[in-house]
C-alpha cells in the first residue's frame, strides 16, 4: 500500500500557556480529501501551517511522503518539499499587480518557461471561473473574487497536496459547487487535500473524513449545544440553570458554574409531548433547518437555542418546518459536562 | 522688507544668469548627495529589512544605535570622520580629506539611520502574509526577498526620498570634510553659508531657492519613476484576448 502523503506523529505546538495543539497520530493519504472541523481557535490553522512547513512543531515528527520535514533540513531539500504543497491562507494575500501576474508567480519561481506558465495559469483561471478577471488589478477584487483567485493561484501549481483554510468563506453559495468539483477532480488524480472549516455542513459534499478539533486536540465529534450555567439542587435532583431558560435536569458531581454540551443526536424531536423515561422535555419553535447529507440539522428555540439532527424521512413524515412548534426530549445523562 | 524683495529679485536674475560658480555648486551638491544616498540606501535598506525580521538582543541593540544616530549633530559626524581620515588618522594614507569622496562618506553615515528606520518601518508594517504567501507558492530565499521589496516599495521609495532630502540640505559634514573649496567641494549649502557670512544676502537667498528647486526636480524624477513602475507592473505579463 502506498504510504500516506502526510504522516504526523506526537506533534505538539504551544503558544504560551494558552493554547497547545496536540496530535498523537494523523495521516493524510494521496488522493484523499480530509476536513478539519472545529470552532475558531481549535487549532485548524496551526495544524495546516505545520503541514505547510510554515511552522515547526515544538516536538514530534512530520513525514511528507516519507521524508521528514524539519527546519534543520538542508535548505534545498526543504524548498523542494515545500514546492510539493500549496496552502491557501484564510485571508489570502494577493501580490500587487494583475490577477494573472499573481497566478504566474508560483510558476515563475519554479522556473517554468513563460509559454507553459501562461497556459497553466489560464487553465487554472478558467477552471476557477475567474478568467475574466485576468487583467484586473489584484488589489481591486472583492473578498470572494480574491478567494477564488487565490485558489486558482494554488491550483495552477498542480502540487501533490493542497491545504485550504476556510476556502469558501467569502464565496457566494452558487459559486461553491463548481469549486468543489475541481477539488474532487484533483483528489481523483491523486492530490491530497486538507480543508479547514468551522462549519461542519460546508464540507460534507467533499468528504466523509471529518476530523474534529476542539481546543487543540482531535475529538470524536464536535461539541455542540454548548451551554453555560449554574448547577442548582432542587428536591434532591440537580438542574442546570441557564439565564431565564427552563432548567435542565443533569447527572453530575459538579456544582456551581459549568459548561455542558448536548450531542444533537441525543435530542429527540416530536410534535406532541413524549411519555418516556427521559427527564427533559422542552417546548420550542424551529428557527433553522439545513440539510446535511441524509440528515437535517434543526435549530430549535426553546428559551435555549438547541440543535438536533433528524433523518430526512422523519423530517418529512413529521411535516417539520421552520416556525413549527415541537417538543425536544433528552435524557439527563445526555448532558455532558465539559 | 524692501531689502528682502530686492534680494528675491536679485536671486531670480542670478538663477537665470548661469553663473559658473552656481552651476558648479549645484553639480557638486547633486553628485555628492546622490552618491551618498545610494550608498546609505544600499547598506541601510537591506539592514532595515534584516532588522525587521524576528527579534534578538543583537537586533534591538542595532536598532537603538541607529535611532541614536538620528540625534547626532552633523558637525559631530563630520568631526568623527575627520579624525579618521586626517593625515594622522588611521585612514590618513588615503588622503581623502577635503575631497568630494570624504563628503560622500560622511553624508552616507548621516543618511544611514534614516534609510534603516524607513526600511524597518516599511517592512514592519507590511502584511506578514506576504512572506507566507511567497513561501507557500514555492518561492526560495531570493524570490521571497524580491516579493517583500516589491510589496514594500512605497515605503522603500520613501526611504530613498527622505535620505536624499536630508543629505541635499546638509551643511555640517560638507563644511568639515569638504572644506568648502570653490569649484571642487563647495556645494549649494556651504556656498549659502559663505555668502551669508560675507553679507551677500541676495546671493545666499538665490542659492537657497536653487537648492529647493533642485530638491523638487529630484523628487519629481523619483515620483515619475515610481508611477511608471506602477503602470509597468499592472501591464506586466498581460496577453491580450484569450
Amino acid at each position: 500500500m502506498q504510504p500516506p502523503f502526510f504522516r504526523l506523529r506526537e506533534i505538539k505546538k504551544s503558544y504560551g500557556n494558552q493554547f497547545t495543539l496536540s496530535v498523537e497520530s494523523l495521516d493524510f493519504g494521496h488522493g484523499e480529501i480530509a476536513a478539519l472541523v472545529g470552532p475558531n481557535g481549535a487549532g485548524k490553522t496551526t495544524l495546516l501551517r505545520i503541514l505547510a512547513t510554515l511552522l515547526a512543531p515544538d516536538s514530534g515528527t512530520l513525514l511528507i511522503d516519507k521524508t521528514e520535514a524539519r527546519q534543520r533540513l538542508r535548505y534545498s531539500q526543504l524548498l523542494s518539499t515545500r514546492r510539493r504543497i500549496t496552502f491557501v491562507l484564510q485571508k489570502p494575500f494577493l501580490f500587487s499587480g494583475s490577477v494573472l501576474s499573481n497566478i504566474l508567480y508560483g510558476l515563475k519561481v519554479r522556473g517554468l518557461p513563460r509559454r507553459v506558465a501562461l497556459q497553466k495559469a489560464q487553465s487554472a483561471l478558467r477552471s476557477a471561473g475567474v478568467l475574466h478577471l485576468s487583467h484586473r488589478n489584484a488589489k481591486s477584487l472583492s473578498a470572494g473574487e480574491g478567494q477564488k483567485v487565490a485558489l486558482a493561484r494554488s491550483l495552477a501549481l498542480e502540487t501533490e497536496a493542497l491545504l485550504l483554510d476556510e476556502p469558501f468563506a467569502n464565496v457566494s453559495p452558487e459559486d461553491i459547487p463548481p469549486l468543489e468539483n475541481i477539488l474532487l477532480e484533483r483528489a481523483r488524480s491523486g492530490c491530497c487535500i486538507v480543508i479547514a472549516s468551522h462549519i461542519p455542513a460546508s464540507v460534507h459534499r467533499l468528504t466523509d473524513r471529518v476530523i474534529y478539533l476542539r481546543s487543540g486536540s482531535i475529538c470524536e465529534e464536535p461539541a455542540e449545544n454548548i451551554l453555560r450555567g449554574k448547577i442548582v439542587i432542587r428536591d434532591g435532583e440537580k438542574y442546570l440553570c441557564v439565564a431565564d431558560a427552563p432548567p435542565i435536569q443533569v447527572v453530575t458531581d459538579k456544582t456551581g458554574d459549568v459548561t455542558v454540551s448536548i450531542n444533537p443526536r441525543d435530542i429527540l424531536i416530536s410534535t406532541v409531548p413524549l411519555l418516556s423515561s427521559a427527564r427533559n422535555t422542552l417546548k420550542g419553535v424551529i428557527t433553522q433547518a439545513s440539510s446535511e447529507g441524509e440528515t437535517v440539522r434543526l435549530t430549535v428555540d426553546a428559551g435555549l437555542r438547541l440543535t438536533s439532527l433528524v433523518t430526512k424521512s422523519s423530517y418529512s413524515e413529521l411535516a417539520l418546518n421552520i416556525g413549527k412548534e415541537v417538543y425536544l426530549t433528552f435524557k439527563a445523562t445526555a448532558v455532558e459536562i465539559l | 522688507m524692501e531689502y528682502i524683495i530686492q534680494s528675491l529679485r536679485e536671486a531670480v536674475s542670478l538663477l537665470f544668469s548661469l553663473d559658473t560658480e552656481v552651476i558648479s555648486a549645484i553639480w557638486i551638491s547633486l553628485k555628492v548627495s546622490i552618491a551618498a544616498t545610494a550608498l546609505a540606501c544600499a547598506v541601510g535598506i537591506p539592514l532595515g529589512l534584516f532588522l525587521s525580521r524576528g527579534s534578538s538582543t543583537f537586533k534591538s541593540v542595532l536598532i537603538t544605535l541607529s535611532n541614536t544616530l538620528h540625534a547626532f549633530p552633523t558637525v559631530l559626524i563630520g568631526l568623527l570622520v575627520y579624525s579618521f581620515i586626517c593625515r594622522r588618522g588611521p585612514l590618513g594614507q588615503f588622503d581623502i580629506l577635503f575631497t568630494p569622496t570624504a563628503m560622500i562618506i560622511g553624508e552616507a553615515i548621516l543618511g544611514l539611520p534614516i534609510a534603516i528606520s524607513f526600511a524597518l518601518t516599511a517592512a514592519k508594517t507590511l502584511d506578514p502574509a506576504v512572506l507566507e504567501t511567497a513561501l507557500t507558492l514555492g518561492a526560495g530565499r531570493f524570490d521571497c526577498a524580491l516579493a517583500i521589496i516589491n510589496e514594500a516599495r512605497f515605503g522603500l521609495t520613501a526611504a530613498v526620498v527622505a535620505t536624499f532630502g536630508r543629505l541635499i540640505g546638509e551643511v555640517g559634514v560638507a563644511m568639515i570634510l569638504g572644506g568648502n573649496i570653490a569649484g571642487y567641494t563647495r556645494n549649494i549649502t556651504t556656498a549659502i553659508a559663505l555668502q551669508t557670512s560675507k553679507g551677500e544676502f541676495s546671493r545666499a537667498i538665490a542659492l537657497g531657492l536653487i537648492l529647493i528647486l533642485v530638491a523638487l526636480a529630484v523628487n519629481i524624477a523619483l515620483r515619475f519613476v515610481q508611477s511608471r513602475y506602477e503602470v509597468e507592473r499592472s501591464a506586466h505579463f498581460i496577453p491580450r484576448g484569450e
